[in-house]
């Protein structure tokens, strides 16, 4: 038996102005199609479901779930607060539950106040009994008639919005997945059974225990046996204690290590050709280094002693040279024969006694007067004033100096041939380094193009990918240690098991009597009830987690049979503290990541469906389905693929799409639309198919949704 | 899960074979809502009944007790 809404009403609700009577629309079992455009009022329908059941709307402003009486005179229509004074607003529901018949209206009254408003909040509900409408008064009655049309646990699965679809299933919680099969699969009782099985075997361990004592008070030997046993038990208990918390500690870090895994190649990628990138720009660097030093140095080259660049093609210039110079020296011998035609004799007078003579007026050679300015007086000043001039400056005749010059130039004369080469080389140097610049940056840009491809950018930085790394040897770490810590500590316990196995036979040998086996016989049962659910637990969760696996894949190959891309599959994974992780994995059970929106979405309706068809005892959803733009991110082969499927699964849904409309189409249907609504008349697709058009173009505030039933 | 779900799951365990020595057979024959020859199957039903109706676990332990103890 199940719940089914067999109508929901609006009045002056959001778009839906007007009285209930105008704003019906009639659902059935199987798929309820609302099919609208942008701002038509599918959000607002699902805002009115909201309220009836959560007392939230979704505030499109404001982008998150609000409290419904925050958010009255939003959900109030526009028209109706702009023509009136006095009016309700209001949702009403109408469904059955097995044979019972209720009419739940929620409805707020806006009276009009001086320029404000002032609201109203009531909830009636009527029970059809014998074809008579009798109002529930009871206030925890009516909580519960409302419970009945989605009771609160299985709200996340039976109220989807689009949007929020991705975390519905909360993959990455500890314990989402598996609090989801216990709501469902409904084993929670079984849980805890197991939890009173196992207070009861330590109650019959104690009770035993004190009956042993009491009656063997006065033997040392068997006091001393049980202290040792209650010691025993009561390390096993705090280590099997130690062990689920290791078991937790376990699963999160493979969690952990799970999460990472996927992300932890691209960021070791990223890592690497980061690294790489850092070394090229380094090794820029210090070519660009090298090559601006080589450049720089030209300057000394120039004058280098070995090899002056500036000499360069002067090669020539030497024996031009060589040849000037002994022209040179040529014309210096020959000008000393001609300016030098005064040469004195032997014992001639020195220049002091010529300035004598000149001052005397007497010349001393000959003895005669020589007055001043007179012919001999002249010759005499010549004689004094000449030898010195002349032999002055044919000395100074740059022999030595050119000589020099000749001597210097000569040593570079084997060397100033070579400098062009010199050059050359230098300048090939240049290009190398020049060229092999070029390639370091060709290597860095690939490098960068690697790393982009890895998921590089700016905002991921290597600090980021650094702590991932490091939490990812962490996890590994971690998930080790763990596993040695519960290898220790069941090593222990298996120990004092044994010794406790001792323990009890040497009791038993010692002390034994009719009233104590009994005991004993009650503890021992206990224990192994305890054991027996708890192991009855372990496989029933097992197989659900099988069936989940399997159903959910089955699922969501026929959600995305036909598409070109394949979608992996799933992989429900027990954890070691009894949670269970889901992944995708690929054909080769690697994790497989890039999927788009639509196959993420798929995902999650094929683990809702799976949850819902494998819960025990029965495989259709016993209450309505309500989803917003379900298939905002769905092609028309996943949506044609969900109307064929969800029927089989889901007892009745509503879903409020716009992939289905056409404004430019008279019946405002596209190609799909059509075809759906087709099947539906064919009774291929059992349901109602409904489209909301606008009649009068107006803004937002004055907008009015009527609705076309093509299919009832 | 029904209590009776539950029971004919527990009623599989191989450990009622092994440990309480109760035939394969004698085990497919057990009934939920009938009394069984195999005092550790009624305990198992007094715990099944017990988390059903809610009752306390001391409450339930007497109950066993006296099952046990009478035996």
């Amino acid at each position: 038996m199940a719940t089914i809404i067999k109508s929901v009403s609006f009045q002056n609700f959001y778009n839906y102005y007007g009285s209930f009577d105008n704003n019906t629309y009639y659902f059935k079992e199987g798929i309820n199609i609302v099919n609208a455009d942008n701002n038509m009022g599918k959000s607002k329908f699902y805002n009115g479901i909201l309220w009836l059941l959560k007392d939230t709307v979704y505030d499109s402003d404001l982008k998150r779930m609000v409290s419904a009486s925050s958010s009255f005179p939003k959900m109030a229509s526009g028209k109706a607060l702009n023509e009136e004074t006095n009016f309700d607003i209001g949702v009403k529901i109408v469904f059955v539950e097995n044979a019972d018949k209720y009419s739940v209206s929620k409805i707020v009254q806006f009276k009009k106040d001086g320029g404000s408003w002032k609201t109203n909040e009531k909830l009636d509900i009527l029970q059809t009994i014998d074809n008579r409408d009798i109002p529930v008064l009871d206030v925890a009655d009516k909580e519960k008639i409302i419970k009945k049309i989605i009771p609160a646990e299985l709200m996340n699965y039976a109220l989807l919005q689009g949007e929020s679809m991705e975390e519905l299933v909360d993959l990455s919680s500890h314990n989402g997945l598996s609090s989801t099969i216990e709501a469902l699969a409904g084993i929670k009782n079984l849980i805890e059974i197991c939890d009173i099985s196992k207070d009861l075997s330590q109650k019959t361990r104690k009770l035993s225990n004190d009956k042993e004592k009491e009656i063997n008070s006065t033997n040392q030997k068997i006091t001393g046996l049980i202290q040792e046993r209650e010691t025993l038990e009561g390390r096993i208990e705090s280590t099997k204690t130690q062990i689920e918390i290791y078991n937790t500690e376990l699963s999160e870090a493979k969690k952990k290590k799970e999460t990472l895994e996927a992300i932890l190649l691209n960021a070791q990628n990223r890592e690497k050709f980061r690294g790489v990138q850092q070394a090229l720009q380094n090794e820029i660097k210090r070519l660009k280094d090298e090559k601006d030093n080589k450049e720089k140095s030209i300057t000394s080259l120039l004058f280098s002693e070995s090899s002056p660049w500036i000499l360069m093609g002067l090669q020539e210039q030497i024996s031009l040279f060589d040849n000037r110079r002994q022209e040179l020296t040529a014309e210096i011998a020959t000008q000393k024969a001609i300016n030098n035609p005064i040469k004195l004799p032997e014992g001639s007078p020195d220049i002091p006694s010529l300035q004598r003579m000149i001052r005397t007026h007497i010349c001393e050679v000959c003895g005669r007067p020589a007055p001043e300015n007179s012919e001999p007086w002249q010759h005499i000043k010549m004689i004094m004033e000449r030898p010195a001039n002349k032999e002055k400056s044919t000395k100074n005749d740059f022999g030595s100096f050119y000589s020099g010059i000749q001597t210097t130039v000569g040593s570079f004369s084997l060397s100033i041939p070579k400098i062009a080469s010199v050059v050359q080389q230098y300048r090939e140097k240049i290009d190398n380094l020049e060229d092999l610049i070029n390639q370091k940056e060709e290597e860095k840009e690939t490098a960068q193009y690697e790393f982009l491809n890895a998921g590089g950018s700016e905002s991921n930085s290597d600090v980021t990918d650094k702590q991932n790394i490091s939490d990812y040897t962490f996890a590994e770490k971690t998930i080790e240690k763990k596993e040695e810590d519960i290898r220790r500590a069941e090593k222990s316990i298996k120990d004092w098991n044994t010794r406790l196995k001792q323990i009890e036979g040497e009791i038993k040998g010692i002390s034994t009597s009719s009233e104590i086996e009994n005991y004993r016989n009650f503890k021992e049962t206990m224990v192994s009830i305890e054991y027996i659910f708890h192991n009855s637990k372990e496989r029933t969760f097992n197989r659900i987690i099988e069936q989940l696996n399997t159903n959910a894949n089955e699922k969501y190959i026929e959600l995305t049979k036909g598409n070109l891309s394949a979608g992996g599959k799933l992989v429900f994974q027990p954890q070691t503290d009894g949670t269970v992780q889901v992944s995708i994995k690929n054909i080769n059970d690697g994790e497989l990541t890039g999927l788009g929106t639509g196959f993420q979405r798929m995902k999650q309706l094929s683990i809702i469906m799976a949850i819902i068809s494998s819960k025990i005892g029965n495989k259709q959803f016993d209450y309505p389905f309500i989803s917003d733009a379900p298939f905002s991110e769905f092609g028309d082969n996943f949506i044609n693929n969900f109307f064929k499927i969800a029927p089989n699964v889901f007892k009745q849904s509503i879903i409020f799409i716009k992939e289905l409309y056409d404004p430019a189409s008279e019946n405002y249907l596209n190609d799909l639309g059509r075809k759906i609504l087709k099947k539906m008349e064919n009774g291929e697709i059992p349901g109602t198919f409904y489209v909301n058009i606008i009649e009068e173009k107006a803004d937002t505030t004055n907008l009015v949704t009527k609705n076309k039933c093509y299919k009832g | 899960m029904t209590a009776e779900e539950i029971f004919q799951e527990v009623i599989k365990s191989p450990e009622l074979q092994s440990i309480f020595q109760i035939s394969k057979e004698d085990l497919e024959q057990e009934n939920f809502n009938a009394k069984s020859d195999y005092p550790v199957v009624e305990i198992i039903k007094a715990v099944i009944n017990g988390q059903e109706n809610h009752r306390g676990k001391d409450a339930i332990f007497q109950t066993i007790q006296k099952q046990i103890m009478q035996l």
